[in-house]
């Protein structure tokens, strides 16, 4: 059986996946998802909460997140906005606006205390950020 | 900011269809590419390479646009709509049972009240295409608008019902509760604004009140100043000045008080005590109470069968006492429901909101609301007075 499917493999390279080739960035781009995957969506939640105890604007944040070690907005940073704009939709966050058209968000009394709520109560972290993303 | 970095942003804010965030998107964007540059020619990258890798780690445009454009459309509030829909359904059952008794000429009401129900339609549909922010510009035309009404309808009036003068223009009866909505604009943009002081309101206030005491209204006057305090309690003076504002009246409305029972005529004091004990005073100022109290203890809860009996302004100020005559306990139940699910929604969007000129709109929009609501809800229960 083994030798039947290792077998198959080599036909199957031969013909079907012949035309098939990663190039180097596409293998890194595979393997990066792969890394990500391992990230679970309430750490990074929870890591944009802390770090928002204190005013930062979106650049700063990503850089914070980046330094944390934390990989799902690399390549991906606009989608760090579309989370922030949902968080203060959601009256979680508010923003300020300074004169040089830098936007500065900050963790609202609702943000601190369902940041709180996770910290104190690992076990239902899961269930109290679900919250954090309704529409 | 160079090719790649505009040709990004171009590609992000085309997919965004509100005008609003396509602006405030597009500086936050920019914002964050230059920073990224910046930090890239700073590692030793050429403007152009610094620039090309600042973009590349944004990530794809069109789906940062297209979700950005989904967090940002405008929503339709479908329970607002409802329940507008359902209070203008309802609103046309006092006109039917009415015609049914067979009590008032249902045609003229009937169109009369067609005729409001599209101006209604017509201004919440308007309401919602235009951005409410841009009228806090206009706070001082609103207010001359509303002094304008009320001057000329006690300059110039044609009829007058009950002592209180109206203008009456073909079909088109202008009376002084139509001011109201201009002074209220015109006090959301005043309470906003820091630099009007204290002493800048009160004259603003008190010319206004007089006004409205020439026509006289007691109470259209009596909503007009309870919307007037309460927005004062969300407006930039802060809450130690609005309180020490709204005692001073209450304290000097109590002394008045107490002056006028001691001077007031006969008839002014049987109508107080005909309020505070009708029993004694059935055939006189009390005459309202008692009917009002038989008429909804024969209602009961499915609404009166057989016979029915005339209630004075019956599609106007006792509308709330009609309307549970005619159909019973439960029906004044929904309706109340109905009303108050208005308030609840207000009260929710009025924490959700950014923007004080907002705030204020909504604070003071309720009052107006609840105010006429209370009063004829506690005046037919027999809680309040009637005028």
């Amino acid at each position: 059986m083994e030798d039947q499917l290792k077998g198959l493999r080599k036909s199957l390279e031969k013909t079907t996946f012949k035309q098939l080739d990663f190039s180097e960035q596409q293998r890194k781009q595979v393997h990066k998802k792969i890394n990500k995957s391992y990230e679970n969506d309430e750490d990074i939640f929870l890591a944009v909460l802390r770090l928002l105890i204190h005013e930062k604007t979106g650049y700063e944040l990503a850089q914070l997140l980046r330094g944390r070690g934390i990989q799902k907005f690399e390549e991906n940073e606009g989608f760090l906005y579309t989370l922030l704009h949902r968080l203060e939709q959601n009256g979680f966050i508010q923003s300020s606006w300074d004169y040089t058209g830098a936007k500065y968000y900050r963790l609202d009394n609702k943000g601190r205390k369902i940041l709180r709520k996770a910290e104190n109560n690992t076990a239902k972290k899961r269930f109290i950020l679900k919250e954090l993303m309704q529409e | 900011m160079n090719k790649k970095g505009e040709d990004f942003l171009k590609e992000v804010t085309n997919h965004i269809k509100s005008k609003e965030a396509k602006k405030f998107v597009g500086t936050e964007l920019e914002f964050h590419l230059r920073q990224a540059k910046k930090t890239w020619i700073e590692k030793g990258l050429s403007e152009v390479d610094a620039e090309k890798k600042a973009v590349q780690e944004m990530g794809s445009p069109t789906k940062l646009g297209l979700e950005l454009n989904k967090l940002h459309r405008p929503r339709i509030d479908w329970l607002i709509v409802i329940l507008l829909v359902t209070a203008m359904g309802l609103g046309f059952l006092p006109i039917i049972s009415l015609g049914d008794a067979g009590l008032m000429d249902v045609n003229h009401f009937l169109k009369n009240k067609v005729i409001f129900v599209i101006l209604g339609v017509a201004i919440a549909l308007g309401m919602m295409m235009i951005d409410y922010r841009k009228l806090e510009k206009f706070g001082w035309l609103f207010y001359i608008v509303g002094v304008f009404i009320l001057l000329s309808i006690h300059l110039f009036p044609n009829v007058t019902v009950n002592g209180e003068p109206f203008i009456k223009i073909g079909p088109i009866v202008i009376e002084c509760l139509m001011a109201v909505p201009f002074f209220f604009l015109a006090w959301a943009s005043f309470f906003n604004n820091s630099k009007l002081k204290v002493w800048h309101l009160g004259i603003l206030f008190l010319f206004s009140l007089y006004l409205f005491l020439m026509i006289p209204n007691l109470s259209t006057t009596f909503i007009y100043t309870m919307m007037v305090f309460v927005m004062l309690w969300w407006s930039k003076l802060g809450k130690k000045k609005a309180l020490i504002i709204t005692v001073v009246p209450i304290c000097l409305s109590i002394i008045g008080g107490l002056y006028f029972w001691s001077s007031a005529e006969e008839y002014q004091l049987q109508r107080i005590l005909g309020y505070l004990n009708p029993e004694n005073y059935a055939d006189g100022a009390g005459y309202m109470y008692v009917r009002l109290t038989e008429l909804m203890s024969s209602a009961g809860w499915f609404g009166i069968s057989g016979k029915k009996e005339f209630i004075p302004a019956a599609h106007t100020d006792l509308v709330f006492a009609s309307l549970t005559y005619y159909y019973g306990y439960l029906f004044a139940l929904f309706l109340v429901l109905i009303l108050s699910l208005f308030v609840a929604r207000i009260m929710v969007i009025s924490y959700k909101i950014n923007g004080h000129y907002g705030k204020l709109l909504l604070v003071g929009g309720m009052t107006l609301f609840v105010v006429q609501f209370i009063y004829n809800v506690g005046m037919i229960l027999g809680l309040l007075p009637t005028f």
